[in-house]
């Protein structure tokens, strides 16, 4: 199949592969993977992300040349860590991991993926709900809230909610059908977004704009011009907040349809359109939003209805709408994973009714960018294990997919090796106050070192000798 | 039908495009731009759904 766009037969349709490897007949060119990553990255999130890195006081340079650093590096570790292992192994992650790990202890990886997901679901039934309150007026709480500010808030998150968990048990597959129409409109309307902001602020040189956007720090600190993100912060957010998809190998189970790891590459359409292009565009609307309204309250929906009216609604609604439910949908799979017995669609409704309960504390919104560093320190770690099997474990005499070769459920080496630097990490993250995009990286390599050193500690080497070298 | 929907289609996300710089040469009003952002969007949304995904339904 040369042409990635060409559909294989009616039988390989309905096969996911989940448990075998993808065969040459599915695989897919590089023009496959571009047009969905653009549309993956271009989400509900970036709408909060951009404000909150002028709320943040990052400057005009740091912005722009950190972003386009911590980008490019996220598109490396797509193309050299992730891609590479998905393009030979052709597994999904939890399949690969299952070999490594055994399956009860991805089990427990998966509901902590689960929980994970249903507050990243909440921020977007938060953002959802900033664009439909606009018809009835309803005030959004302050950045700082942690508490929702009134009832009208807490019934239209709610109705909100709802709606999106009833669709995600439901009609899943006709959001995703409806998600995949609307990606190419909401990068245009992201796109336009920028221009018309841009234009609002009355900006015709780099110098006109470095003026405004620091006023517009200035206007949002209330007079004062700190900032808790310096260049070092903006690009090691850019490169890890998507950790668990590229080092932490999430992405495994889509990159394994691609036939080269050159596909790899294609992550730099969802990074540049939606981590930069988008980002940018978001935060230029809430300078213009500023001038304009005097207004430094990040809710995205009006930000959106002052640039480009009912359009920039409509795409709130949608980016949201599109972003939240297959995460509460997949949040429900990984729970059902957990629970024997129940069914698929009362688990999507528990997900769904813990991310609505976390959508009313605009906390989880407000707080993002501390949260998707959170999020790639509890998750890529696992990565590492997955990467150090690959390409180490037979160098130091340590048996690949030990679980599945000795028939094991349940890894210590890989619980003790994930826990460890994760606990330090989330330890310092909410006793210290330490920022959490610092913690990926560490956290990865740690993994990684920890699970070799288990391992031969373990003694799995033995096994080795006792099946010849051959698992 | 598919393909007429697929022009109109192509023609609305050009309209998205284009329209956001026509606003910022200073040809169009704020009010304009917003309504025809509007419109251009119902259109993508009433004729995309004949040709994406038709192959794989």
């Amino acid at each position: 199949m040369n042409d990635p766009m060409e559909k294989p037969a009616a039988s390989e349709q309905l096969e996911e592969f989940e448990n075998t490897p993808v065969p040459a007949r599915a695989q897919k060119g590089p023009r496959a993977f571009w047009g969905m990553y653009a549309g993956e990255h271009a989400a509900g999130t970036e709408f909060m992300i951009g404000p909150l890195f002028l709320l943040s006081g990052v400057s005009l340079h740091n912005i722009f040349w950190g972003l386009l650093l911590g980008n490019f590096l996220a598109v490396l570790s797509w193309r050299f860590v992730c891609a590479p292992i998905a393009t030979q192994a052709r597994l999904t992650l939890y399949c690969h991991l299952e070999k490594i790990a055994g399956r009860k202890l991805v089990k427990i990886y998966n509901l902590a993926n689960g929980v994970l997901f249903c507050f990243l679901a909440g921020a977007m039934i938060t953002v959802s709900a900033s664009a439909v309150g606009i018809p009835f007026n309803l005030e959004m709480p302050a950045l700082d809230a942690i508490y929702p500010n009134s009832v009208s808030f807490v019934l239209i998150v709610l109705a909100v909610g709802a709606v999106i968990s009833v669709v995600a048990g439901f009609g899943y597959e006709a959001v995703s059908r409806f998600a995949n129409i609307a990606s190419p409109w909401m990068v245009l309307i992201f796109f336009g977004c920028g221009v018309v902001a841009l234009k609002q602020l009355g900006v015709s040189s780099w110098a006109d704009l470095q003026v405004i956007w620091t006023e517009s720090i200035r206007f949002a600190q209330g007079g004062t011009e700190e900032t808790s993100m310096g260049f070092l912060e903006v690009v090691l957010f850019a490169w890890f907040c998507n950790a668990a998809m590229h080092v932490g190998m999430s992405d495994l189970s889509v990159l394994r349809y691609a036939r080269k790891a050159s596909s790899g590459w294609a992550a730099a359409g969802g990074m540049y359109v939606g981590h930069y292009m988008a980002w940018l565009a978001a935060a230029f609307m809430l300078a213009a939003q500023i001038k304009l309204v005097q207004s430094a309250t990040p809710v995205p929906g009006p930000m959106a209805f002052n640039v480009i009216g009912v359009g920039g609604i409509i795409c709130v609604v949608v980016a949201g709408w599109t972003t939240a439910n297959p995460t509460i949908y997949r949040a429900g799979l990984a729970f059902q994973a957990m629970i024997p017995g129940s069914t698929r669609l009362s688990m999507t409704f528990l997900a769904g009714g813990i991310a609505t309960i976390a959508a009313v504390f605009p906390a989880f919104a407000f707080k993002l960018l501390g949260f998707v560093g959170l999020y790639g320190t509890i998750l890529a770690p696992m990565g590492a294990v997955i990467f150090a099997d690959w390409y180490f474990s037979r160098r130091i005499g340590v048996v690949p997919f030990y679980a599945e070769a000795s028939g094991h459920g349940f890894s210590k080496s890989v619980l003790l090796a994930w826990l460890l630097p994760v606990g330090v990490s989330v330890y310092l993250i909410f006793a210290h106050g330490i920022t959490t995009w610092y913690f990926p990286l560490p956290a990865w390599i740690a993994c990684g070192v920890l699970f070799l050193l288990f391992s031969r500690m373990r003694g799995q080497a033995n096994l080795i000798d006792t099946k010849g070298g051959q698992v | 039908m598919s393909a007429l929907c697929k022009w109109i289609g192509l023609g609305s996300l050009l309209l998205i495009l284009i329209v956001p710089f026509i606003y910022a040469a200073g040809l169009l009003t704020l009010a304009w731009l917003k309504l025809i952002i509007l419109v251009a969007t119902l259109v993508w949304f009433g004729s995309a759904p004949f040709w994406i995904g038709k192959r794989s339904a």
